[in-house]
């Protein structure tokens, strides 16, 4: 093993990450479970680093456009279909075996 | 999820079930139809088999209504009536994988064999080469990152995905389900979660990456 260089980071010395090892942290960076050791090193990275601030935010942009996917809507016909259903279910109720 | 507070709260929504009310009923179609026909693709693989699991899913939330018990969310009630529809369904079909299956093989252990970023993008002392250096996508407004064609390469990227990762990334990034809800539905642990998120993302990301660099 060979040993860390150190960076100064906020007035405090901590072991230095590679971007190698930055984009591997990325989601538990993102998802909050960094250790607090660890989310030093990699924000120390993100400030030194001139490629890895863009990376991160190339993640954060695919995640945003993945979250867009959700917008789809149901089919008009499925729909139709589906409150008819309910509306057959509405009248069974009403036929007096509803259990409340 | 930043629209979740403006509709009402669930016991509302299940006494206007009960009651009858058509517009209940129409408003957690609007809301959550779509999603179940997206989620039961991960188990059958077939939009047409996945849209009847989602239909008969509300046929069993009706059924059981009467005795839903509130322990759980509405979602996460009607999502677990889903995925047991859509596994029954995909076995019956001999179309899916045994869940436990595809989470104790390879692909979701075997960590260092498949980085986030391919290995030759770095320098010997594991900063970014100038040639690989990562740069902003696009210098256009937010609207560009959204376009139809854009979106479409990363559904491409998502079906693209060995299963495992793909139902994670649904799950927790469409979805937009907490880390906590996606390994309930899957059974994983929540360190498997992150390491199959962690991976699909990755894809995805060079997929685009791809993408904005052709275009």
């Amino acid at each position: 093993m060979s040993i860390r260089k150190q960076t100064l980071y906020n007035g405090e010395w901590v072991d230095e990450l590679t971007c190698k090892e930055f984009v591997e942290w990325v989601t538990d960076y993102l998802e909050d479970k960094l250790p607090a050791e660890d989310g030093r090193r990699f924000d120390a990275h993100l400030a030194q680093c001139s490629g890895c601030p863009h990376y991160l935010e190339q993640i954060r942009q695919t995640i945003r456009i993945a979250g867009k996917l959700s917008e789809a809507s149901i089919e008009p016909q499925a729909r139709r279909e589906l409150l008819r259903v309910f509306a057959s279910w509405k009248a069974e109720h009403q036929r007096g075996d509803d259990p409340q | 999820m930043d629209v979740q507070t403006a509709f009402p709260p669930d016991r509302s929504l299940i006494d206007a079930l009960r009651s009858g009310d058509d517009d209940a009923f129409a408003h957690l179609l609007d809301r959550y139809h779509a999603s179940m026909v997206r989620v039961a693709t991960l188990y059958v693989r077939d939009r047409a088999v996945a849209e009847e699991v989602a239909q008969e899913t509300w046929i069993a939330v009706l059924r059981g209504i009467h005795r839903f018990e509130g322990r759980s969310s509405l979602k996460t009630w009607i999502f677990s009536i889903l995925a047991n529809q859509a596994k029954t369904r995909g076995r019956r079909e001999g179309r899916s994988v045994p869940f436990s299956a595809l989470y104790d093989s390879q692909e979701s252990v075997e960590g260092d064999l498949e980085p986030a970023v391919d290995p030759t993008c770095f320098k010997g002392d594991g900063w970014w080469r100038d040639d690989s250096h990562p740069h902003e996508w696009s210098n256009t407004p937010e609207s560009q990152y959204l376009s139809d064609e854009v979106r479409r390469c990363v559904q491409r990227a998502i079906d693209a995905l060995p299963p495992a990762q793909r139902q994670v990334m649904t799950l927790h990034d469409i979805e937009g389900m907490a880390s906590e809800e996606v390994c309930n539905m899957l059974g994983i642990s929540e360190t498997n979660q992150r390491v199959l998120l962690h991976r699909a993302r990755s894809k995805v990301r060079r997929a685009l990456e791809q993408y904005f660099d052709e275009h």
